[in-house]
């Protein structure tokens, strides 16, 4: 496992009027080379694990495990755990903060003093992983480029890391239909091509059913459900009261259920929902057939 | 770790429903400004122990963790000690009419200066405490509407103190969102490697330093935002223009109990102020 919460607590301004519960007693766990995927409505807690799994926060209870190792243990070296792992954080745009592309993304690598002929290598192939071109973008200004564009600056300074770990807070939100398939398209590329292990969190199914390969559902701090996006989808009802936007094949589903009654929900594409209706329809039709016969 | 909201704690109104939030804004902050002034007048410790009884019924009234409360006199309370010090050090009085404690070249304790010194900082640790109280107790809306009420005499002789307490209010509601930008940024370089909790005072203070220019860009893309919404919805004095409330400040009998209060308080203190030696 890369990482497991074991019965974690967090409370934000803990000690103040204001404090907030964020996570209460979560347990999950985290495997290598796989697409992990967290959803859950606004307040689930999900930055908050975001936080911890990137080690810049500490679990006010229970334990956070690394490769095995405990996180918070004096003995362990936070480095081991900033240097594994990136964070695209939400809104990523937001997390560039130098001048030029170039100076952004090889923040990390001369932060960790490498040479400089491996950091500008670094920064080409980050850059052309994230489809960038690097003669054209390392000299541009940061804030002149677009929002998609920023969003790819952004992952290109992580992936100039050389994290194992990716970790995506909600990184479609606020793209175009277009710039989200293109989005989720690296990402996978990425997976494939890196060898990476993904954790992609997000509010809706819509994202992750095609690109995750474990979901965790999340609501208040606690873990909701769990399983692959095919057992996911078969609680339609479930995700539907925790106000987690289904993805479009399993609504259409879940709306044919009142003429259809024995669809199954949990369709993960539009094709596959095609070939539910066609059988279904025509069991359908036989019966009222036989009832008429 | 990461987490400086959680020490910033002046200024952030606590809605609990106490009978002091729901006062009369401008009570509180006609209350407030008394207070100021007497607490910068008094210099005897007997009025200030008078206050100070004050200040706990003020702390009941207000529902407020008084724990909370002192905490957030934390942070200063290093350079208040420092403070204190060199005005002893350095106390010189007008009449040259010292009890020498302890003489040294030019450093001197004497027991005036000792006196002397505590009451300042008495009179800062008070002020503090009746500013965040305030800013405790009223919300950011009954704050600017109390204070427009209050200063708008001034507004008839063509001093815009609207437009004033509008720059006041903006930039306090600034705060809170800088802490949260500054936040952003320091766990974007955090994940990319930066360590904020490590090295002397001088380190961690330039690893700062590369985030104010984001900050800078971040905070004049707000507040154009702010003007085109403000411009939008037709903010702005033109002739003949009156900005109406749909909330109408009353002045009911708790804050005519209160206001008494305090100007009971300050009358009392100023006497025992000339009469009492200390």
């Amino acid at each position: 496992m890369l990482f497991e919460l074991k019965n974690v607590y967090h409370t934000y301004m803990r000690g103040t009027p204001f404090a907030v519960d964020s996570l209460r007693g979560l347990s999950l766990s985290i495997p290598a080379g796989q697409t992990t995927a967290l959803v859950g409505p606004t307040k689930a807690g999900k930055s908050t694990v975001v936080d911890m799994l990137a080690g810049l926060i500490k679990p006010a209870a229970g334990t956070l495990l690394f490769e095995g190792d405990d996180v918070f243990a004096s003995s362990f070296d936070i480095e081991r755990i900033r240097s594994s792992v990136g964070i695209v954080f939400q809104s990523p745009e937001a997390q560039i903060f130098e001048d030029t592309v170039g100076k952004d993304v090889s923040f990390g690598p001369r932060r960790k003093k490498v040479p400089l002929a491996e950091s500008r290598r670094l920064v080409k192939e980050a850059l052309e992983a994230v489809g960038l071109d690097y003669e054209d973008f390392r000299s541009r200004y940061t804030y002149a480029l677009s929002g998609g564009q920023k969003r790819r600056v952004a992952i290109a300074g992580v992936l100039a890391l050389q994290p194992k770990v990716i970790v995506f807070d909600e990184p479609s939100a606020g793209l175009d239909p277009r710039g989200r398939r293109e989005l989720l398209e690296l990402i996978t590329r990425l997976k494939q091509q890196q060898n990476l292990s993904i954790v992609y969190v997000s509010s809706g199914l819509d994202d992750v059913i095609g690109l995750a390969d474990i979901i965790y559902i999340l609501d208040q701090g606690r873990l909701a459900l769990q399983g692959t996006p095919r057992e996911i989808l078969t609680h339609a009802a479930e995700l539907a009261s925790l106000d987690i936007a289904l993805p479009e094949a399993t609504q259409i589903a879940v709306t044919l259920r009142d003429i259809l009654p024995g669809i199954r929900t949990d369709v993960l594409s539009l094709d596959e929902l095609e070939e539910e209706i066609i059988k279904n329809a025509t069991v359908g039709a036989q019966s009222t057939i036989d009832k008429a016969g | 770790m990461i987490e400086i909201s959680r020490n910033i704690t002046f200024g952030q109104y606590i809605n609990n429903g106490s009978a002091l939030a729901r006062m009369d804004p401008r009570t509180k902050l006609l209350c407030a400004v008394l207070l100021i002034i007497l607490f910068s007048f008094l210099s005897s410790f007997i009025a200030f122990a008078i206050c100070l009884l004050f200040c706990a019924l003020l702390q009941r009234t207000s529902r407020i963790p008084t724990g909370y409360v002192l905490r957030s006199f934390k942070p200063f309370l290093g350079f208040l000690a420092f403070i204190f010090c060199i005005e002893v050090l350095f106390y010189t009085s007008a009449t040259q009419n010292k009890t020498l404690l302890w003489h040294w070249a030019f450093l001197n304790i004497s027991w005036e200066g000792i006196t002397r010194s505590a009451m300042t900082i008495v009179r800062v640790l008070f002020l503090y405490y009746i500013t965040s109280m305030l800013l405790f107790a009223t919300s950011l809306v009954d704050l600017t509407d109390g204070m427009e009420a209050l200063l708008s005499p001034l507004q008839k002789i063509g001093i815009p103190a609207n437009a004033f307490v509008m720059v006041l209010v903006i930039a306090f509601k600034f705060v809170p969102i800088f802490v949260t930008e500054v936040e952003r940024l320091m766990k974007a370089q955090a994940a990319r490697g930066v360590r904020f909790d490590q090295g002397n005072f001088i380190q961690r203070t330039t690893k700062l330093a590369p985030l104010l220019v984001p900050l800078f860009i971040s905070g004049f893309k707000r507040a154009e935002t702010l003007s085109v919404a403000m411009e939008a919805r037709c903010y702005g004095g033109r002739p003949g223009w009156r900005r109406s409330k749909r909330r109408e400040l009353h002045f009911d009998r708790f804050d005519a109990t209160v206001l008494g209060l305090t100007l009971s308080l300050c009358l009392i203190t100023v006497v025992i102020n000339f009469v009492s030696p200390i």
